[in-house]
């Protein structure tokens, strides 16, 4: 079927299978490969994305139910790279691999911008669907905190 | 939260209760506005001790509107009379509880009065707050008045008649308010005296594990007491020996359900008891454990040590062999609905509930076993996402736009009868159910609570 | 009884230090670019980057060095601390250094310039600083001579100080004299400076990889898109071992966007670790239509002789293993037999086991090939592909395709973890075979499902210990016997064979139980699930002679320098006692492994109903020299949480020949909220070696965490996942 999504500011037209997931359409038609594919089943997060400004595992969510709806992936956080959490992560040296790190600064994101300072029980809550295999778990708690107190 | 949508079926009763009430009503006077205390000038270890009381209240969760400022109030709670908001408790001297004395906050606490004068609505669960100990109150004060202020003021709740009339609660208080602080049972054990305070006053445990009567009041002893309610559309199951789960329940059990929000045999937390168990997720474990030994009492006790172990033995080896794809699993039905109902499990159940997947099998589940369908209608649209503290990645995605009305009275039917030995469910209950919980999702669509 | 919790409370941390100094403004691409309409140009034949000094750096007119890291950036910081070691010899400051992933096809055809682009075993630091660094002090060499030249002086009259050259009053910056100096012919290669004598080396900078990593813009295989590129979804038989019997592409064949289903035929072993096992794969315009009609396409599978094979089977198998002596042993010293027998049943026993485990890297197994049989550019194959070794990558393409190694190019790009699982996964294999055969480029993703289910896992181990102590309460006698697998029984030995506590009789046997389950190198191989066992074992040998667990360890290790430093260091700074209040607890291991010893100290807090929360885990580290101390605590961190993973919720159970729990949902990993604060403390020898980082803070922390809960508890935990064990007390 097509429709239209609203991805980064710009309309993209698409034709694929309704239940086709909106990982897929922002990686493999739209050509926006930050968003990473980890499991499939919205456990690791690497998928996240923001539709209309909440964090979602864009693998377990149909790009069709969510034509009309603003869409934000890791490559339209910031135009350079200087949202506030990009930049706490690269002052942090957080990732490692980096596969993950999409994820994990999209969930961050989200979380900053309901709860501008968010205790260490509230960064759990936001960040536990976000696995990193690499164990950046105290950079990314340190990060988040340094994104809070820049305001 | 407990009271969110308090049933208040009060109708001609509470037009009884009015007419002795308002002679009554001009007993209460104002007590004088102070001046905010400092809040350097509390105890530390006081405000701390506060800080227990209010996570063992839940204030929070009715007294902070989303994604708006903690204690600020402005949480709307839908009612049949009308929407009632809840105030702000910051110690904001106009918008808040700034001007308020100790003694008008134990008063408000313990008899529903506002420092006016004027009568709040027993959405606020002043009937079991009336059991708070003083130096609780006391903490609790301390607690709040060193809490930011925050100069929002709550909406104003304005009920349409009678209910607008708020010196009716007077006759209400007069029927259902028994003062009264907790009186410790000297015959018991000093965690069962622990964890009776707790339930009976604090946690107002019973204003949602109770069925009201007639005038919307929750009987607080006798038989009906704690044998299971309603809240928010969602069923609260009894909190004593009349239960349907396949598994009686234990103490270690309740406790693990009470802090991680999940019981291996007993499924796990959802709908309006989420935001109890995030609560006590941050309580100490000595009061989670209080709390369970008096929930077991209410319950008549633990079965004896063998009895409960071949119970559980049992249980558990039905419900995994219900699992779906296990090679001992019940064949799909013939009967038409059932295998719609199959079908429907297949295609949006099955992928995280089958054979060796999930650590609680569907067998097992509250949900399914009540005799009331509504919660299971309810985790199948909504979901149940983010999960509590203790489960943060057992997480489920609503299915309230895969799954129709009739495919969700196909796949309750087939749950039902695939994973329990209980009756079926009514049809016409489940219809009901199903519709309910349809107008409450528009009704949060279209912007509502 | 729940599955064990985690992280109830004390949550109030203070922040983890990430590290000191240098914030450099700098942003450095890791990757060259892949460019749309195909192949990219070998950057090295045409360095725009300036002039090419040797093969491993270029430098430009503004004295900009990009330094060509031929070992793979998996997140350990190969590209930092390849930059770190050029940087140090060739004197130039940092913010000048670039980095790109260096040229496989140079390194195969040109007689192996970069003398080894594996990576792993923590070599890189360890075993490849003496060249590597050499690499840098050779162009600083050939920048002096060419000054020297120039300036009719001697090439020790100039010096080369932070990119600049002088000799008296002359001076001129590398780039000026980068071009002449690619020209100079040295008589002899310099040597490189003496340990210690370093300015950049031991200093904590920041990685260097880090600004494409939080923009989206880092490519990993997954992310190489090519001109006309077709996907493509594989399953090998769930079953190792066993092999397709059929399949019907016709159901299937009409789906959207369906290309074609290419059966892979079973390659046994033609090149090391790098067989390609029996799959089907189905070819379509887009990886989720290839997936979903592999999911629907009706296939076949001969399973073979592996269904037999199951956890329970093989617990049970190993276990009467443990009760007989085996034929495979070693007497390490003395003879402990008699002296076990004479003591009859007082003895200390204590059997130990850890299942298999995955490596479960985030970024699951891709490739990216481009096979042209036909064509201007044919022959040639392109590829993009999980590995950490891009030249035996090369090998593999060359050897699958059937082209000659000089036409074969793989690409390099960051990797989504690695772990040691980056050699030998067939998928660079099955996308070149794909490719081949449908002619065009291809993307082969793997699916989590067939990651896990096809995983070349750590090894199961089992062990026992049995000893006899003496008046003092120390041991006199002592048997290890570990039960491995068959498919590398060796792996059992690690640590247990080779532990440095003196026990005047000791001797080691191992016994091996059959599978079909693959394995491979996972983080610290062999010590990481083997330390489980023996360093809960010290403990228990240790409290059954009335001794303190670290002074026993001290004692039995005396005058092993290594181990000592680490010991009285943990003593010193730690706090461990064994006298904590009921509910928390303390517990230490050491473990050495690539080159470092390193003790972890752990504090736990259980609760009454068993909810289990990690305080603290201290890591104390003697790898001799420290490259890069932040990214050195990055890795310990990393480590910490690796092994805690899997000793706190992993385990893979096998039923039928084949791994059952083989997602996220019931292979569960850690997550945030159950992260241990972690600190790093160093008790460096001070004699001249390099151990490693990577890897070496895994193996102690498991049994360190297990003496602790034993502290807390009075349970010992003899088995993994810890959370299916009960440890409530009261």
């Amino acid at each position: 079927m097509s429709f239209s999504l609203n991805v980064n500011g710009a309309s993209h037209d698409v034709d694929v299978e309704a239940e086709t997931p909106l990982l897929w359409v922002l990686r493999d038609t739209i050509g926006l490969t930050g968003t990473k594919y980890g499991c499939g089943i919205a456990q690791c997060g690497a998928c996240t994305v923001h539709v209309d400004g909440v964090a979602v595992k864009s693998c377990n969510v149909s790009a069709a139910s969510v034509a009309g709806k603003t869409i934000t992936t890791i490559e339209g956080l910031s135009p350079d790279g200087s949202h506030k959490v990009q930049k706490a992560w690269v002052e942090n040296t957080v990732p490692q691999c980096g596969y993950c790190q999409s994820g994990q600064i999209m969930s961050a994101a989200a979380l900053l911008a309901t709860t501008p300072a968010p205790t260490d029980r509230e960064i759990d809550a936001a960040m536990a669907g976000n696995i990193c295999r690499c164990g950046t778990y105290p950079a990314i708690r340190k990060a988040i905190h340094d994104a809070a107190a820049m305001g | 939260m407990s009271l969110k949508s308090i049933a208040l079926t009060l109708a001609g009763a509470a037009i009884l209760g009015a007419a002795g009430a308002y002679a009554y009503a001009t007993r209460h006077g104002e007590i004088a506005a102070i001046a905010p205390p400092d809040p350097a000038g509390f105890d530390r270890a006081l405000i701390d001790e506060g800080a227990i009381v209010a996570g063992l209240g839940n204030c929070h969760v009715c007294h902070t509107s989303t994604g708006g400022a903690e204690y600020a109030g402005g949480l709307a709670l839908p009612t049949p009379f009308g929407t009632i908001y809840t105030s702000n408790i910051t110690p904001d001297p106009v918008a808040g509880i700034g001007a308020w004395s100790l003694e008008a906050f134990k008063r408000a606490m313990r008899e529903g009065i506002s420092r006016d004068g004027s009568h709040l609505y027993p959405a606020f669960p002043y009937d079991y707050y009336t059991k708070i100990t003083d130096a609780d109150l006391e903490a609790l004060y301390a607690y709040l008045m060193t809490r930011p202020a925050v100069a929002t003021a709550a909406p104003e709740t304005a009920l349409p008649f009678p209910f607008g009339f708020r010196p009716l609660m007077e006759g209400w208080n007069f029927l259902h308010l028994s003062q009264g602080v907790f009186e410790p049972d000297p015959a018991q054990s000093e965690i069962w005296n622990r964890g009776a305070y707790i339930v009976e006053s604090l946690g107002h445990c019973g204003a949602c594990h109770t069925p009201r009567n007639a005038m919307g009041a929750a009987p607080k002893s006798g038989p009906a007491a704690y044998g299971g309610g309603y809240a928010e559309g969602w069923y609260a199951p009894p909190l004593t020996a009349a239960t349907t789960a396949p598994i009686p329940w234990t103490e270690i059990a309740l406790v693990n359900y009470l802090i991680d929000g999940w019981d291996r045999d007993h499924g796990i937390v959802a709908g309006p008891m989420k935001p109890v168990v995030n609560d006590l997720y941050e309580q100490s474990e000595d009061d989670v454990f209080a709390i369970a030994a008096y929930i077991m009492h209410l319950k008549g006790g633990e079965k004896p040590a063998a009895e409960q172990d071949a119970i559980v033995a049992e249980a558990r080896a039905r419900a995994d062999k219900a699992e779906w794809g296990h090679p001992e699993a019940p064949p799909i039905p013939d009967d038409a609905q059932m295998a719609e109902g199959a079908r429907i499990f297949e295609a949006q159940c099955a992928t995280c509930h089958k054979t060796g997947g999930l650590p609680s099998p569907l067998g097992l589940g509250t949900s399914i076993w009540s005799d009331e369908p509504a919660n299971l209608v309810r985790i199948t649209f909504e979901g149940n996402t983010p999960g509590p503290l203790g489960s943060l990645d057992r997480a489920m995605p609503g299915r309230a736009n895969q799954i129709s009305d009739s495919e969700m009275a196909a796949l309750a039917a087939f749950m039902r009868a695939r994973f329990t030995d209980r009756p079926a469910w009514p049809a016409d209950l489940v219809a009901q159910r199903i519709s309910e919980a349809r107008t409450d999702l528009a009704h949060r669509a279209a912007g509502g609570h | 009884m729940n599955e064990m919790t985690l992280s109830r409370r004390s949550f109030i941390r203070t922040a983890v230090t990430a590290g000191g100094g240098m914030i450099l403004g700098f942003v450095i691409p890791g990757v060259p670019k892949v460019l749309a309409e195909g192949v990219l140009p070998e950057a090295w034949k045409d360095p725009a980057g300036g002039a090419e000094i040797n093969a491993w750096l270029t430098i430009d007119k503004n004295s900009i060095v990009t330094v060509r890291c031929p070992h793979t950036e998996m997140g350990q910081g190969a590209l930092t601390s390849v930059a770190m070691m050029v940087a140090e010899e060739l004197n130039v400051p940092w913010a000048n250094i670039r980095t790109v992933l260096a040229d496989a096809n140079r390194h195969v055809t040109q007689g192996e310039v970069y003398v080894n682009m594996s990576t792993g075993g923590s070599n890189l630091v360890r075993n490849r600083h003496p060249h590597i660094m050499q690499a840098g002090a050779s162009a600083r060499e050939r920048l002096r001579e060419a000054a020297a030249k120039k300036w009719k002086v001697t090439r020790d009259e100039v010096k080369a100080e932070q990119g600049v050259l002088t000799a008296g009053s002359n001076t001129g910056t590398y780039g000026e004299f980068a071009a002449d100096a690619a020209k100079v012919k040295l008589d002899a290669e310099p040597s490189i400076k003496a340990y210690g004598d370093w300015w950049l080396v031991g200093t904590s900078v920041p990685r260097i990889d880090v600004a494409p990593k939080v923009d989206g813009s880092a490519i990993y295989p997954i992310d190489v898109r090519l001109e006309g590129m077709v996907y493509a979804a594989v399953r090998a038989c769930p079953v190792p071992g066993g092999v397709l019997k059929s399949f019907n592409f016709d159901a299937i064949k009409d789906r959207p966007g369906v290309i074609a289903a290419v059966e892979l035929k079973q390659v046994k072993e033609k090149l090391a670790n790098a067989d390609l096992r029996s799959a089907i794969a189905v070819v379509a315009d887009s990886f989720y239509r290839a997936k979903t009609a592999l999911d629907l396409m009706p296939v076949e599978w001969d399973f073979g002789a592996g269904v037999q094979y199951s956890t329970e089977g093989m617990d049970a198998a190993a276990r009467d293993l443990l009760g007989k002596p085996a034929e495979h042993f070693e007497a390490v010293r003395g003879d402990p037999l008699p002296l076990l027998e004479a003591a009859g049943d007082k003895v200390v026993v204590g059997d130990y086991y850890r299942p298999y485990e995955c490596h479960a890297t985030m970024c699951p197994p891709t490739a990216v090939a481009h096979v042209q049989t036909t064509g201007p550019l044919a022959p040639r194959v392109d590829l993009w592909t999980f590995t950490q070794n891009v030249a035996a990558a090369l090998l593999v393409a060359a050897d699958q395709s059937g082209i000659d190694p000089q036409n074969c190019y793989v690409h390099g790009t960051f990797q989504g973890g690695g772990f040691g699982n980056g050699n030998g996964v067939d998928v660079p294999r099955q996308a070149v075979e794909i490719s081949k055969q449908v002619g065009r480029p291809v993307k082969v993703i793997w699916t989590r499902e067939e990651d896990t289910t096809q995983a070349r896992t750590r090894p199961p181990i089992w062990s026992r210990g049995i000893t006899t102590l003496g008046d003092d309460g120390l041991p006199t006698a002592m048997l290890i016997r570990a039960v491995g697998e068959e498919k590398n029984p060796a792996y059992a030995d690690r640590g247990n064979l080779n532990h440095p506590y003196m026990v005047a009789n000791f001797r080691y046997e191992r016994g091996v139980v059959p599978t079909n389950i693959p394995i491979g190198p996972n983080r610290a191989p062999g010590n990481n699930s083997n330390a489980y066992g023996l360093e809960q074992y010290i403990d228990e040998v240790a409290l059954a002679g009335g001794w303190d667990p670290l002074d026993w360890r001290i004692k039995m290790t005396e005058g092993n320098e290594r181990w000592q430093r680490v010991l009285l260091k943990m003593k010193e700074v730690c706090g461990f006692t064994t006298d904590l209040p009921k509910g928390r607890g303390m517990g230490v291991a050491v473990v050495e492994s690539h080159g470092s010893t390193v003790g972890a100290c752990v504090t736990v807090e259980v609760s009454r109903r068993g909810a289990l929360f990690i305080e603290k885990v201290q890591i104390i580290s003697n790898s001799g020299y420290v490259l890069n101390p932040r990214n050195a605590e990055e890795q310990v961190s990393g480590c910490v949480a690796w092994e805690l993973s899997h000793v706190l919720y992993g385990g893979l159970r096998v039923q039928g020949g084949r791994i059952q729990n083989v997602n996220f949902d019931n292979y569960k990993l850690m997550r945030l909220p159950d992260m241990p604060v972690v600190e790093t403390i160093y008790a460096n020898s001070e004699d001249q070696w390099w151990g490693g980082f990577g890897e070496t803070a895994c193996p102690p922390t498991p049994p360190a965490l297990a003496n602790a809960i034993f502290f807390a508890t009075g349970k010992r935990v003899r088995s993994t996942p810890i959370i299916q064990h009960d440890l409530s007390w009261s």
